[in-house]
């Protein structure tokens, strides 16, 4: 069994494995500078079938265990009522209507498909790149490293590393953590290997049972995930974004001040932009049927100015 | 694989939410193991002590939307264990963990150690301090007076520790 690296020396990737100042003084991008227009065009290569298969969860509204608080959605105009008296005759005669509504959500925590943005975590009081805390404000919000910087979204080759799979089981237990040789692994058995600009997408088979528990689903539990180890790793590759059925740090981690090494190290000192809770069995069994796990991968953030991240439905286009 | 925690919460008392969150609130990380939301949820007056301590941890204004009645203030039982937590689980200081249990426990000083288990899997628990909120009072207003005197004495204790024991 691979060995995990003690706290002491995943404090020190702070600094080994930063990348502030590697693409200048003023980056908000981070690890999506992996990303280059040749990249972009040669993911567009991979799109031969026309299939597009959705990453994320539906959004609910409802008490479930697992979310933060609950998602809200209220209707400010409905079908209902339409020849009620005093709304007749109100649009084109009583021909026309329509409905909106109000929504509402904590997309961060172990329920929503959803992106970190680089001011979603912070070390030290500092964010990606050195800047202060402090520019996360209750007035202003994120007035650095907002979701903003990704406003034209990411395109670029997908890839899922199926561990769930690899290892035969339905889902990881909670305490079978995922290593790079897990990694590697993955990668062999899909005949890949994950280049520079790439979003790997990894798959504990969490969500199998959240699929079969439905809203009873609660993600409050211990959990598989990455460990720390991974991250020289992800460093090493190039990766751009981390995406996966959990929340990518494993709960338990093990490490009782970066108790979530992927969240603190990768976003702070890598840049590395997070996906937490992706759905990712249709993905699964497509790349199954398909036979193969590289796909275009898309996201586009909503443009919410000063938003630590974005619910997202990140898409597969083989 | 070891978790280490300052302060560990179990039981099933509205206390133990409000032990985790008031600590959590006064900075001190801890984690709150195997509880469960009572489904009772019968409106409950809240006395003068519980309000005082709910104002004092910023917490009227989490719960105010939710009281049934304002004159006293009155929340349904599952109601405010169901809110107080789901702020546990969105507080970085707080880890919830629902359906474990923490077994073959000692005491060591104002501590514990155990087994926390998921009933698949095992991890040897350390904490700095314990609280088993299944010894506290079940009676919302208590709960809650209770809940937050004991946290307040735990944030207290840890911070004797940290003084005592600089890194």
């Amino acid at each position: 069994m691979p060995t995990a690296p003690t706290e002491d020396e995943v404090l020190t990737w702070f600094e080994r494995l930063s990348n502030w100042n590697r693409w200048g003084a003023d980056d908000r991008l981070g690890t999506l500078n992996h990303v280059t227009p040749a990249k972009r065009v040669s993911a567009a290569g991979l799109v031969r079938e026309g299939l597009s298969v959705s990453c994320s969860w539906d959004m609910r509204t409802g008490r479930q265990p697992g979310a933060t608080v609950e998602n809200q959605r209220y209707m400010l105009s409905t079908g209902l009522g339409l020849a009620d008296e005093g709304r007749q005759n109100l649009l084109a005669g009583g021909r026309a209507g329509g409905a909106q509504e109000f929504i509402g959500m904590v997309f961060h925590g172990l329920d929503v498909t959803h992106l970190d943005s680089l001011a979603h975590i912070f070390w030290d009081g500092r964010m990606y790149g050195g800047v202060p805390a402090s520019m996360v404000s209750d007035r202003q919000g994120a007035m650095v490293h907002d979701v903003l910087a990704v406003a034209n979204g990411v395109t670029t080759r997908g890839v899922l590393l199926d561990i769930a799979r690899l290892r035969g089981v339905d889902a990881l237990a909670a305490d079978d953590h995922v290593f790079p040789e897990d990694l590697e692994a993955a990668e062999q058995a899909a005949g890949i290997r994950v280049e520079p600009g790439d979003v790997v997408l990894m798959r504990t088979g969490e969500g199998g049972a959240r699929r079969a528990r439905g809203r009873d689903y609660n993600a409050n539990k211990p959990r598989s995930g990455f460990q720390a180890a991974c991250l020289p790793w992800l460093h090493e590759r190039g990766v751009s974004m981390l995406a996966s059925d959990v929340a990518q740090d494993p709960t338990p981690s093990g490490y009782r001040t970066v108790h979530m090494p992927i969240h603190m190290v990768g976003i702070v000192a890598m840049g590395l932009w997070l996906i937490d809770n992706c759905q990712l069995e249709d993905l699964a069994g497509t790349c199954t049927r398909l036979g193969r796990w590289e796909f275009q991968f898309t996201l586009a953030p909503i443009r919410f100015q000063g938003v630590t991240g974005s619910p997202v439905n990140p898409l597969a286009v083989f | 694989m070891r978790i280490e925690t300052p302060l560990l919460v179990v039981g099933r008392s509205p206390a133990a939410v409000v032990v985790a969150k008031v600590a959590a609130w006064a900075g001190l990380p801890c984690l709150l193991a195997g509880h469960e939301v009572s489904s009772d949820d019968a409106p409950v007056p809240l006395d003068a002590a519980a309000v005082e301590q709910l104002e004092r941890h910023g917490l009227v204004d989490v719960l105010r939307p939710y009281f049934t009645s304002a004159d006293p203030l009155t929340i349904g039982g599952r109601t405010f264990e169901d809110v107080i937590k789901h702020h546990c689980v969105a507080d970085l200081n707080v880890v919830v963990y629902d359906e474990v249990t923490v077994i073959e426990r000692v005491a060591v000083g104002r501590g514990v150690r155990g087994v926390l288990t998921d009933g698949a899997s095992r991890w040897e628990l350390s904490a700095d301090l314990f609280v088993d909120a299944d010894l506290l009072a079940s009676a919302l207003s208590h709960a809650i007076t209770s809940g937050a005197a004991v946290a307040m004495a735990a944030v207290e204790a840890h911070a004797h520790h940290v003084r005592a024991h600089p890194a």
